[in-house]
């Protein structure tokens, strides 16, 4: 290594004492930029990397000044790079590049090359930012260190087996104004081996990345946003070639919604050629099996084939389409829950995460938009018809950057809107996907939206707003009508009829199972309950028959109840559905079990069992009786004992975890009751222990109605309520939160009831 | 391979068996419980991991030439170890490390190859630690560090000679790739009686194009299961599974 410096120093003091006047423009012979570029701490870090190459030391000379170009070439020395591998020269030599290679890369251990190559931009930020970035002085500098960064590039590319440079680099080198140094020809001229455009076909970088185009758009949970829309642009502003088809899958989802893409493009542009006919074709030949194959495991295939095909009557539209909803997939959890709270949106099985439907949807979008295809019209009516939000959100991901963010502008959102009108979306529709959006992007222009629900508008107007918030999620609906409470405090919050169900849905996180339900009316000495899973209950003495009476449970929660008897054991109630062989000694199936002992009244286990409410009675039971003890109708000791036998009311560390974010949550119930009194029983619910200093939940509750009191005196406006947290606040702030929670407690302890 | 004028119609796709389970005493094979006590080796006592990653959640899938002691993700075969009684466990000349993106080979099917540095295959010797916790040496991981594509491969690779090229890994997707093997280094193997790789292939199976813009690839050629520790140790009586 020594001998190295020793002969790399030599090498370039003779450089800079004998500056060649022959150089090209891009060379830099100037030693004092040759001197601080070399000292750059992120040059520091790569410099032992490239000098350790074969030819390191004139590598490293072509880096910092241009030179030695011909002779490196002369010796093949670019090209013959492509027998190092980065990963292992990098850990041998270069450490802190290695490390840096392994924080960028989402790769755990050793990644290989081709995944090198795609986090190479990354792994060069800091170089980049170095040598890129704004910062030099001199225009003389600026540009040596542009075509150092440009000339390590060139290493780099060799190494990686000259494969075309990531669209990362692409964006940094020719499409972003601040580090902009190359045109696109020149970019693909010396970081590809591709010709950039003007070739008789397909270059083979362009049918790669078609590919994998292709492929990310047949997948299930393809999120197809802006983002991939620019790769798009990228591939079809380049050649023609692109839109030929003739060779793309036949039945495919990627290659549909590309060629459905390509097809939209045409008509902005109002290109028809021969490939555009060909587009046509192609989507013409495939579009309704596409539909088909994305449709086929969710139900209602026939019907929704024949609506969408237009075979069905146009005059009975209306019955197809409410037969395609009645037998359409819906996913079954979730889905009681939210009819309960408000929320009129089936979860159809079409519309979930992992569902080609939701690309075809995008597609038919493009499609539409040519005016040509009634099928895609109708698969849109269709979307639309069935689940609004979600096909809007949808559909908005085509104009918004990164995950669902933002659009470019509020020009950008308005045109969309008026787009969804246009594809006949219903106005309270768009109206409630403007709040959804604002309420997460665009703050200003949501506290418009809230005053806007009030100030000047018509009855029919709330009407169509109250409409369309009954599809979106259930948070933001809630959020929105208490920011309208909040404007108007004398208006009741518009959803406390939903009171008595969001309760329910939080304290039956802290049900009591349905076997210790059971269990729980019989004393503990005349049975025994075994949570399969925690114990092994032993070998069976006697067979295990079926009661003659024995009732069938529904499949969960998966559960047992035997009663010993003198000769047998004897099943009263199972959930597993199971074949019993009466010579075989075996328990049934896996599931929490209650063994009750022979001297049992075995007709008493069967009436407790049959008289146990089921889930959703349990629901509106334990409901309406938090709702009675909040209207005063019943006292707390009354509560506890109605309540306790259904729900745990010692367990609300599931309730504190969520009470604020499930998809139903209490903080507008508590923070919009104007009467203290019911709202104190309301916290004392969930707040009930003599230790309410040390309650998380409590003092999480008691600083929501701080910051609530500090937002009706005008002291924080909407958003710093929202962003607010304990440690923002001020030494006066916080002894006041202090006060005011001591005060919370106090009133609560000393309620009625209060032990 | 079939579909390509270029050097890849002297290949063949490297497939490797694993060998799912071997047996011992009665199997009922409608009985679950009963099929598992009688399993007593399974893919897992043959899938290598490094010794260093045996507790970690994720393990390290290439190396970096650094010699490595490996045992199998599922370390221990207890009943396997009292059967033996001091015999050697037989252990596959060709086996996959954990993730698959690395090969394990005895070194008397290494020294069939001739691997130039440009394929991007590293070398890391290995020391292996067997299910009956024997340390076994002459084995070598095979790490595919580089995955080429077909353009790559007739514009670089060709122009080595053919000796320096016996395997070569191809790009499948973003994530996949598949080796080739060249059909002499192949045809040596067969000769030395190596059974654990595939020799005969169908017209669809050697079909490149079909391989690289098919949805899924197994580099596997299939599964092998013995009924019995003593069919395993002579590799007799071999049940071929082909999913």
């Amino acid at each position: 290594m020594n001998n190295l410096t020793g002969r790399f120093t030599s090498a370039l003091s003779s450089l800079l004492s004998t500056a060649s006047a022959t150089l090209s423009s891009t060379n830099n012979t100037n030693p004092a930029i040759v001197n601080k570029l070399s000292s750059l701490e992120a040059v520091l870090e790569v410099e032992p990397f490239i000098r350790e190459l074969p030819h390191g030391e004139m590598l490293w000379l072509y880096v910092l000044t241009g030179q030695h170009k011909t002779e490196l070439e002369a010796l093949n020395a670019f090209v013959d790079l492509d027998h190092v591998l980065v990963m292992v020269h990098a850990k041998l030599h270069a450490p802190k590049f290695f490390k840096q290679l392994k924080q960028v890369s989402p790769y755990s251990g050793f990644f290989d090359q081709n995944e090198v190559h795609e986090c190479l931009r990354r792994a060069m930020f800091d170089i980049s930012d170095a040598l890129l970035a704004d910062k030099s002085p001199s225009r003389a500098e600026k540009k040596a260190f542009k075509h150092a960064y440009l000339r390590l590039l060139d290493i780099f590319f060799c190494i990686c087996d000259q494969y075309t440079l990531d669209d990362e680099f692409y964006d940094q080198l020719v499409a972003e104004s601040s580090t902009q140094c190359l045109n696109t020809k020149q970019f693909y001229t010396r970081y590809s081996l591709e010709d950039y455009g003007g070739t008789d076909s397909l270059p083979v970088r362009l049918q790669e990345k078609m590919t994998v185009i292709f492929k990310q758009l047949n997948s299930r949970t393809c999120d197809l946003g802006l983002d991939e829309i620019k790769k798009f642009d990228l591939i079809a502003d380049e050649t023609r070639f692109a839109y030929d088809c003739s060779s793309w899958k036949k039945f495919h989802v990627g290659s549909l919604t590309f060629a459905s893409y390509l097809l939209y493009r045409d008509h902005q542009q109002g290109i028809n050629d021969s490939y555009t006919k060909q587009l046509y074709q192609y989507v013409e030949d495939n579009l309704e099996g596409v539909i088909q194959n994305s449709i086929q495991d969710k139900g209602a295939k026939d019907p929704l084939m024949a609506w969408l095909s237009h075979a069905a009557n146009s005059d009975s539209s209306a019955q197809v389409l409410s037969e395609i909803k009645s037998s359409l997939a819906t996913e079954t959890l979730g889905a009681g829950a939210d009819s309960r709270l408000g929320n009129t949106q089936p979860c159809y099985e079409l519309f979930d995460g992992i569902s080609r439907y939701l690309t075809i949807i995008k597609a038919c979008y493009w499609l539409n938009a040519t005016g040509r295809w009634p099928m895609a019209k109708r698969v849109l009516r269709l979307s639309i018809e069935l689940a609004p939000q979600r096909t809007i959100y949808n559909i908005s991901k085509l104009y918004r950057q990164g995950d669902a963010g933002e659009f470019e502008s509020r020009r950008a959102l308005k045109q969309f809107l008026k787009s969804m009108l246009a594809i006949n979306v219903p106005q309270p529709q768009v109206s409630a996907f403007e709040v959804s959006y604002c309420q997460q992007h665009d703050s200003k222009k949501y506290i418009d939206l809230v005053a806007d629900y009030w100030v000047g508008s018509k009855p029919d107007q709330l009407a169509i707003m109250d409409q369309g918030l009954l599809y979106v999620n259930a948070i933001e609906r809630q959020k929105f009508y208490l920011d309208v409470h909040r404007f108007k405090r004398d208006t009741p919050y518009q959803l406390q009829h939903e009171l008595a169900a969001t309760l329910a849905e939080h304290l039956i996180g802290c049900a009591v199972l349905d076997h210790l339900c059971i269990a729980g009316a019989f004393n503990a000495q005349d049975r025994r309950v075994i949570e399969w899973i925690e114990e092994d209950p032993g070998k069976l003495t006697k067979p295990l028959i079926k009661d003659q009476n024995m009732i069938e449970l529904p499949h969960w929660p998966r559960m047992q109840v035997i009663i010993e008897q003198q000769d047998n054991y004897c099943l009263l109630a199972d959930s597993s559905d199971m074949h019993l062989d009466v010579d075989n000694y075996e328990w049934p199936d896996i599931g929490d079990l209650v063994l009750f002992k022979p001297q049992v009244d075995k007709q008493l286990v069967l009436d407790k069992i049959n008289n146990l409410p089921a889930l959703e009675q349990r629901y509106q039971l334990i409901g309406e009786i938090a709702e009675q003890y909040i209207d005063q109708q019943i006292t707390w000791a009354q509560y506890q004992e109605k309540v306790g036998a259904f729900v745990n009311v010692d367990d609300y560390n599931w309730v504190s975890k969520n009470y604020a974010n499930k998809r139903n949550s209490l903080v507008p119930f508590i923070v919009s009751e104007l009467d203290l009194s019911r709202r104190n029983r309301l916290l004392k619910i969930f707040c009930s222990s003599n230790d309410l200093e040390s309650d998380s939940l409590f003092s999480d509750i008691s600083f929501q109605l701080f910051l609530e009191q500090l937002l009706s005196e005008q002291t924080i406006g909407l958003v710093d309520r929202e962003n607010s947290e304990v440690d923002d606040l001020t030494d006066q702030a916080a002894a006041n939160y202090q006060a005011f929670s001591q005060e919370l407690a106090q009133q609560l302890i000393t309620m009625e009831g209060a032990s | 391979m079939q579909g390509t004028d270029g050097i890849l119609a002297d290949y063949l796709p490297l497939q490797i068996f694993t060998i799912d389970d071997v047996y011992e005493g009665n199997v009922d094979e409608d009985n679950e419980d009963a099929e598992d006590d009688a399993r007593i080796l399974s893919r897992s006592n043959f899938e290598w991991i490094r010794y260093c990653d045996r507790r970690k959640s994720s393990q390290q899938q290439l190396f970096d030439g650094t010699a490595q002691q490996f045992c199998a993700t599922k370390r221990r075969a207890k009943t396997v170890t009292t059967l033996l009684d001091g015999e050697l466990l037989r252990l596959p000349q060709a086996s996959y490390c954990s993730g698959w993106s690395s090969v394990m080979l005895a070194n008397e099917l290494l020294q069939e190859l001739g691997l130039s540095a440009n394929l991007g295959i590293i070398q890391t010797p290995a020391t292996i630690v067997d299910g009956t916790q024997t340390k076994r040496e002459g084995y070598t991981a095979l790490s595919f560090h580089k995955r080429f594509t077909l353009e790559r491969v007739n514009q670089r690779i060709a122009k080595l000679p053919a000796e320096q090229r016996s395997l070569i890994c191809l790009q499948h997707d973003r994530h996949s790739n598949f080796v080739l093997i060249h059909k002499a280094a192949l045809e040596r193997w067969q000769a030395l009686g190596v059974t654990c790789v595939k020799y005969e292939f169908s017209q669809e199976q050697q079909n490149l194009t079909t391989m690289l813009t098919g949805d899924h690839y197994h580099g596997y050629a299939g599964e092998v299961s013995y009924n019995s520790l003593v069919d395993f140790q002579q590799n007799k009586d071999r049940r071929i599974w082909v999913g």
